[in-house]
């Protein structure tokens, strides 16, 4: 029940903690009634799609991984997709292993990261990780270790366990030994039993109730839980090839923001992350993960729960991984070409916050003549705001440090990556 | 007997730790490391002695160095000034010590060598300050491990 005040309130996070990157949350509130809410980005425009413009598309993967810190892999997938189509290359499943392997180091990594770092303290009444070390340091140990094997796997296949050199355009420059992978097994299996025992932990934390209506979007795949590629689909009916990303969304830019609000064309809001993945996806999950879903209902839309969610990807990731090692025979060559012409590319993958789109066009010398980067969080930032709209009124009740710190964890359940949000400018000049 | 090379080394002054572990390859035990808290505690496990180096940001005069030790069972978080912001971004060195502390890794002896930088622009090579406070930081190491302390 809704407790009506005629006071009016106002809300101001300057600075968001434990989100990547700079963001800020205001509110206005007169009774229950929400006069104002924004979302707001303000960490600097980027402009990496202005300055790819006249870069060779071999760079794109180096250059768009400089994005993100947590997330490089994500772009480089995204990116290299873009540029193989063009190209007309097609990797072998040796390849493609390699690929969805890394791919898997950094979920692992940053899933282990955004659960227990990032996420868990709210749940459990801490102000930080830190905080949350002196009564729970199994916990945090736990977790730093997770992080640390999701590091080591992206740095022995990667290169580095940042912005990973390895990956190329049609594969990667040096393949990792059998040896080399073998070697990770042990630490692996440790991983997969933790992050056992992390769907538990996770699962026993008790949610705020708010169901909401979501229309859920995510890439799928007819054999796997899709991650480095597939097609786009939703649960409000779309079932598209990445092709047509521009036909189904749009991008909008907001005053208060410099991340892009995106949204469905003629519809609303999306939502994009684990919560999009496992609603569609959840059959096609390693059947580990499957089995430790199994408590979970069937289609989760209370977004304070993405956490279990999370854990259960993070078994799915340790367990993939291990399969992956089991069976890796290094590519020889390690990567295929292809024919430099001129084109447009597109490429998606399902980076650890969500659907991840690029679009290239490249000249016949090779030459980008334009990019489009949509990463999740600015897909999700609208949504983002809606959830705050719809779990306000059910918080008026509380002081108003209870509702700020109730309301970071909702923005928290996005695990929102803003430095990705914000690579954008929408620069126009007129002249007369 | 570990030495410890924090910072980015694309990052101007940001790159003091890295500089000075170059020195010392081949003397003394060395490590480099972005500051991800993950690596630093693995680190801070694996010997009882351990010196790291890192770029501060106080106020004072560029190139200078700050030494702080932290002997075992004292408290970081008094001797050394916790960040109140917990981000991704914020989540460092000073929690990695913090977080030693409290899972019992920290080493029986840690020395946290501070150099003030001035310039942390992408690209930037180091200020001539800080320049010539890594040539002292790495002697005093030197001086330390000759010691037997490191």
């Amino acid at each position: 029940m809704v407790h009506k005040t005629d006071q009016l309130r106002a809300f101001r996070v300057e600075e968001l903690s434990r989100v990547e990157g700079e963001g800020a949350l205001d509110v206005v509130l007169d009774g229950d009634e929400i006069v104002d809410l924004k979302f707001k980005i303000f960490e600097s425009p980027r402009f990496f799609e202005a300055f790819l413009r006249g870069r060779s598309h071999a760079e794109a993967p180096d250059i768009t991984a400089r994005i993100c810190g947590i997330c490089p892999v994500a772009y480089q997938t995204s990116s290299i997709n873009a540029m193989e189509q063009i190209l007309g290359i097609a990797v072998d499943t040796r390849i493609r292993d390699l690929r969805h392997l890394l791919y898997l180091a950094e979920w692992i990594e940053s899933h282990a990261l955004h659960i227990y770092l990032l996420h868990a303290p709210d749940f459990l009444g801490y102000p930080s990780a830190v905080a949350m070390a002196t009564d729970l340091p199994n916990e945090v140990r736990d977790a730093l270790r997770l992080k640390r094997i999701g590091n080591e796997l992206m740095a022995l296949i990667g290169g580095r366990e940042v912005h990973p050199i390895n990956p190329k355009v049609g594969g990667f420059h040096r393949a990792p030994t059998t040896i080399d992978l073998a070697n990770m097994t042990s630490e692996l299996e440790w991983a997969l039993d933790t992050s056992l025992r992390t769907v538990s932990l996770v699962s026993g934390f008790s949610f705020p109730d708010l169901d909401l209506d979501y229309e859920f979007v995510a890439l799928s795949h007819p054999d796997e839980y899709a991650i480095i590629e597939g097609r786009i689909r939703s649960t409000g009916g779309i079932d598209a090839s990445v092709e047509e990303f521009n036909e189904i969304f749009v991008e909008e830019h907001v005053e208060w923001s410099n991340a892009l609000h995106a949204r469905v064309r003629g519809r609303g809001s999306y939502h994009v992350g684990p919560m999009a993945r496992f609603n569609l996806n959840r059959e096609r999950l390693h059947p580990v993960a499957l089995e430790a879903a199994r408590h979970v209902e069937a289609t989760v839309v209370n977004p304070f729960r993405s956490i279990v969610v999370r854990a259960i990807e993070l078994v799915h990731a340790c367990a993939s991984s291990l399969d992956l090692i089991a069976r890796y025979e290094p590519p020889s060559p390690p990567a295929a070409t292809g024919h430099v012409r001129s084109g447009e590319g597109h490429g998606a993958s399902e980076a650890p916050r969500g659907l991840l789109y690029h679009r290239y066009r490249v000249d016949a010398d090779g030459l980008i003549t334009d990019a489009q980067i949509v990463p999740p969080t600015s897909q999700n930032q609208l949504r983002i705001e809606e959830d705050l709209r719809q779990l306000i009124p059910t918080l008026v009740e509380l002081s108003d440090e209870d509702m700020q710190h109730r309301l970071e964890q909702a923005i928290r359940n996005y695990d929102p990556c803003i430095s990705c949000a914000t690579h954008f400018l929408d620069f126009r000049v007129s002249r007369s | 007997m570990i030495v410890i090379g924090v910072g980015n080394r694309s990052r101007g002054d940001d790159a003091v730790g890295i500089r000075v572990v170059e020195r010392l390859r081949g003397s003394v035990d060395c490590y480099e490391s972005n500051g991800d808290p993950s690596e630093l505690i693995v680190l801070f496990g694996s010997d009882p002695e351990v010196v790291v180096v890192d770029a501060m940001v106080s106020g004072s005069e560029p190139g200078t160095i700050a030494t702080t030790e932290i002997a075992f069972g004292s408290t970081p978080s008094n001797a050394v000034p916790l960040r109140t912001q917990s981000s991704t971004h914020g989540f460092g060195v000073f929690e990695a010590l913090e977080l030693a502390r409290i899972l019992g890794t920290i080493p029986d002896r840690l020395t946290v060598i501070g150099i003030e930088g001035v310039d942390f622009s992408p690209g930037a090579a180091l200020s001539p300050a800080a320049e010539r406070a890594v040539a002292v930081a790495a002697d005093h190491i030197l001086m330390l491990a000759a010691a037997g302390r490191v």
